[in-house]
């Protein structure tokens, strides 16, 4: 038995080396530069100063966590609540229109994410489409309505940014369904609400969180959406974070902020995983 | 997903490990900065030019040219910030010939990141009018020549407001404008306005008065529409009603709007921001030479007044400043003269601990 | 499924589903609508011309650009592809208890925010004193680009019955043989899924090539962002107008292809996508 592993402990070196080399050497570094305070040039000058994570527990950076957190939550809610509905109807009712169904749900995410960002800035500014439309619709006079630089704009555009994360997990796992089970449901008399709470979601779960996982945490990190949708008080943590690497220079304030991040994030994926192998245990007698 | 009990004292125990090795390597890795190089550069190709500026700085035809007039390859890259540009620069990446910023070069020049320009080499420096002979930032102009330069100011659109004062003031005082108002997105812009506003230096690093301005800018922030570098779209598109705007780029919006008269520009009577776009060579230049030679083709006559009309800024040659005046000959709120060389304020981004209070202060601002 | 009732069927999912096309076309519809505005604007459609093709056309570096954004996309793939299919055929099989170690870090790395890994490696990079080019963009990004790999190949393998690697290495097989003639041929829809996401998440990757490049021909999202100060142009409409035609081309012809295969392999692309 022991020969017939052999093999696979070598096919796992290399991806090993490679994670190990690109990023999890480099997740220690940035905790060395965390700590490091930078030169004249802005490189870092390596030592043990605490100062830069006095910093992150500024008062005044609070708003900023929680307000990454609010419009990261938002969008996953928004995109769950439109992506469900959506993979479902094209799983079920799709016949043999499914594939192209689900590639036309995906197909806008294949144009350049910046130029997408950019055709929103068209659409959402104070001359552009939107309010054209409802110039056209009999407003006339009444100034424009400003839907840039706001909060929505923002969701709104994380919420297109991630949705095909969603999707095709949700998809997937509706795919992987028997719809028999379905069937069954309905020949014992439950309602077609009952044998969707009861049946189809329960079985999707998995889906549904990897979808929650899939775009939940990189809305976090996002920034470019904020900056070119967002306003003077759209800013996130990803701003904050890109900000002091191409902005005001302090890279060492920068890692401290991503170092926190990551801990934040390492706490959060840890309990995910404790969950899943715990249910995978449960599951099994 | 996984079927395995997860042991996280072992992962734990491991991803220390790991990182360890991160700090260890960190530990080793050197940054001195690099050797100035002693010999003086002779204009002469030795090789393709990498060049590193804002992307549509320069017009396409004069770089066309200088490829074909020296049959060399002239490979573009963009930053999108000066202090991008820094980052990549100390990151030690052998640009040729990059566009450097005046707020930069105590970090630029006192971090050992430029090369001489010896101006013997350069066949149009007479070109280059006095005054850059000398710029404040870089005493007897060792490293840097100009490449463009225009004052900061407030450009509104004259259909959604009026009574403009020429005060920095008119940025706070408009609540009619509210949520139409931009400021620039650049720490020593912004900054150093409110510091302006104050009463205080361009580039101050007292902590009170850094502080203020700061808490100044919080207060604007209700007003804002946001933070932007994209000053002449804000205007173009109508979505910046008042708009803390380089003149240059004003030029840029003027030639953009059906109908130029529904754009203005004031610069302000509590001080002018002035900095100046330079071209430079770092000292990691793999091809001096060409760079060299590219400097001074945006130097020659006919370049420097295409670079002018293509950019809406003055550039410090007296050929190129001659074709600014003819340029802006009917916005006379474009018009300036040398005079705001001596007399602006000099943008500065500063060092050492006081950056680190500048850094703070604007990441306030932008998190309040 | 035949009779599909009418209360299974109900008529606000089919107007959502609408709804949320529309919303994901809008933009679409705006980008392909600006690619033909006379006027050199973003903002205001002027009549229709087709100069920003022409400029396209003529315009030598935004074919660098979309060339080098391109050898991203593929060299990514192919490294990620490789690597992924490795490590997730190691973390299946193996049985290593220091395989939950790295199954833990590719996860961390999956859900780590691009921001951070983009740091990281731009701090990495710079401090080993290598030079930022493309070779470092194809690097970090391969770097994410493993885990989605892994992700997405691991749970299909964990799908499989694993009796028939066990059978043919009971008619002794080596166990490559196994990999190559058994293993592999059934992995290969979700490989060649995962690689196709890789593909289009690297070619489009903004956040890790902005902090990573550095010499030599900028990729066209770095390209495109550097236009904020000095003028985006209705030309980047017309590169996104000519790569949605070119994705519609590529999307039909494989759906076409997977449609032939479907019916042999009793799988489908989409199905094997699953995170």
């Amino acid at each position: 038995m022991r020969s017939r592993r052999a093999i696979f402990r070598v096919l796992l070196l290399p991806g090993t080396l490679w994670l190990a080399v690109l990023f999890v050497i480099p997740l220690g570094l940035v905790v060395a530069v965390s700590l490091a305070q930078t030169n004249i040039v802005g490189l870092p000058v390596y030592g043990l100063h605490l100062g830069n994570y006095q910093n992150v527990f500024q008062s005044y950076y609070l708003p900023v966590i929680l307000r990454t957190v609010e419009y990261a939550a938002a969008a996953t809610v928004i995109i769950g609540v439109l992506a469900y509905p959506t993979a479902y109807t094209i799983a079920r009712f799709g016949g043999r229109f499914k594939n192209a169904l689900i590639v036309l749900v995906i197909l806008p995410w294949f144009v350049d994410y910046l130029v997408r960002i950019y055709a929103w800035v068209v659409i959402l500014g104070d001359n552009g489409t939107l309010n054209g439309i409802l110039h056209g619709l009999g407003m006339h006079g009444s100034p424009p309505v400003q839907f840039l630089n706001r909060p929505w704009a923002v969701i709104g555009g994380l919420v297109y940014t991630y949705f095909p994360f969603m999707v095709l997990p949700v998809y997937a796992a509706l795919e992987q369904m028997d719809p028999a089970l379905i069937e069954a449901g309905r020949d014992l008399y439950a309602s077609g609400r009952q044998v969707f709470w009861h049946i189809t979601l329960p079985l999707t779960s998995s889906g549904i969180v990897a979808g929650i996982v899939l775009t939940f945490l990189p809305s976090l990190g996002d920034f470019a959406t904020a900056q070119l949708l967002g306003g003077s008080n759209t800013y996130m943590i990803g701003n904050l974070i890109a900000d002091q690497f191409s902005n005001v220079g302090d890279i060492t304030f920068g890692s401290a902020l991503t170092v926190v991040l990551m801990s934040v994030l390492l706490v959060v994926i840890v309990g995910y995983l404790r969950r899943t192998s715990r249910r995978a245990r449960a599951v099994r007698p | 997903m996984t079927s395995w009990s997860w042991s996280r004292r072992a992962f734990l125990r491991d991803a220390a490990l790991f990182s360890g090795a991160g700090v260890l390597l960190a530990a080793c890795g050197g940054n001195a900065p690099a050797a100035r190089s002693a010999a003086p550069i002779k204009a002469k190709v030795d090789g393709d030019l990498n060049y590193f500026n804002w992307s549509g700085y320069v017009p396409p035809q004069v770089i066309k040219g200088f490829e074909k007039e020296y049959k060399v390859t002239v490979n573009q890259t963009y930053f999108a910030s000066d202090q991008a540009m820094l980052t990549k620069l100390a990151a030690g990446l052998p640009y040729d010939v990059v566009f450097t910023n005046s707020a930069y070069m105590r970090q630029l020049i006192g971090g050992g990141l430029l090369r001489e320009i010896p101006h013997g080499e350069l066949a149009n420096y007479g070109q280059v009018i006095p005054f850059f002979g000398n710029p404040p930032y870089d005493p007897g102009a060792k490293y840097t020549i100009p490449y463009g330069y225009s004052p900061t100011g407030i450009a509104w659109l004259t259909d959604k407001v009026g009574a403009m004062t020429g005060s920095w003031n008119d940025l706070w005082t408009h609540k009619s404008a509210s949520g139409h108002i931009y400021v620039l997105d650049q720490i020593e812009e912004a900054l150093g306005m409110s510091l302006l506003r104050l009463g205080d230096k361009i580039d101050s690093g007292v902590a009170s008065q850094v502080n203020q301005a700061a808490d100044e800018l919080i207060k604007l922030k209700p007003m804002l529409a946001g933070f932007s570098t994209a000053d002449y779209t804000n205007l173009e598109n109508g979505s910046g009603w008042i708009q803390h705007a380089w003149s240059g780029d004003v030029y840029i919006a003027l030639g953009k709007v059906k109908d130029p008269a529904t754009i203005r520009f004031e610069t302000c009577k509590e001080g002018i921001p002035i900095g100046v776009d330079t071209m430079s060579i770092p000292v990691r230049a793999q091809h001096p030479g060409t760079a060299l030679l590219f400097i001074d083709w945006l130097l020659r006559p006919d370049n420097s007044a295409a670079c002018v009309e293509w950019m809406g800024q003055a550039n410090g040659t007296s050929t190129g400043n001659a074709a600014f005046n003819k340029l802006v000959r009917d916005f006379p709120f474009l018009q300036t003269s040398d005079a705001i060389l001596t007399d602006g304020a000099w943008k500065r981004v500063p060092t050492g601990s006081q950056q680190q209070l500048w850094a703070q202060a604007w990441s306030k601002v932008q998190a309040s | 499924m035949r009779r599909a009732r009418r209360y299974d069927r109900p008529r606000f999912l089919v107007v959502i589903t609408a709804l949320v096309i529309c919303y994901l076309f809008a933009p679409i519809a705006i980008v392909v609508l600006f690619s033909f505005n006379k006027e050199n604007s973003l903002a205001v459609f002027g009549g229709f011309s087709t100069r920003w093709y022409v400029a396209f056309l003529h315009d030598g570096g935004i074919h660098a650009s979309l060339a080098a954004s391109l050898e991203i996309g593929v060299t990514t793939m192919v490294i990620a592809a490789v690597l992924g299919t490795t490590l997730a055929l190691g973390l299946e099989r193996s049985r290593l208890r220091a395989a939950r170690v790295v199954e833990g870090t590719m996860m961390l790395n999956l859900v780590s925010p691009e921001i951070a890994t983009a740091v990281a490696a731009l701090l990495i990079f710079t401090q080993l004193g290598i030079t930022l080019s493309l070779a470092t963009v194809i690097a970090a990004n391969a770097t994410w680009a493993i885990a989605y790999v892994t992700i997405i190949v691991r749970s299909r393998l964990a799908s499989l019955n694993s009796d028939v690697e066990e059978a043919a290495l009971d008619l002794y097989a080596s166990q490559w043989q196994t990999i190559r003639l058994v293993t592999l041929p059934l992995l290969w829809p979700a490989i060649l899924a995962s690689s196709l996401l890789v593909f289009v998440m690297s070619f489009d990757d903004f956040i890790t090539t902005y902090f990573v490049s550095g010499l030599g021909v900028p990729p066209l999202p770095v390209r495109i962002y550097s236009m904020i100060r000095f003028g985006v142009t209705p030309e980047i409409n017309a590169i996104g107008t000519l790569m949605t035609v070119a994705t519609v081309s590529l999307a039909l012809a494989a759906l076409a292809l997977f449609a032939l295969r479907r019916t042999r392999s009793g799988s489908s692309v989409v199905t094997d996508l699953n995170g």
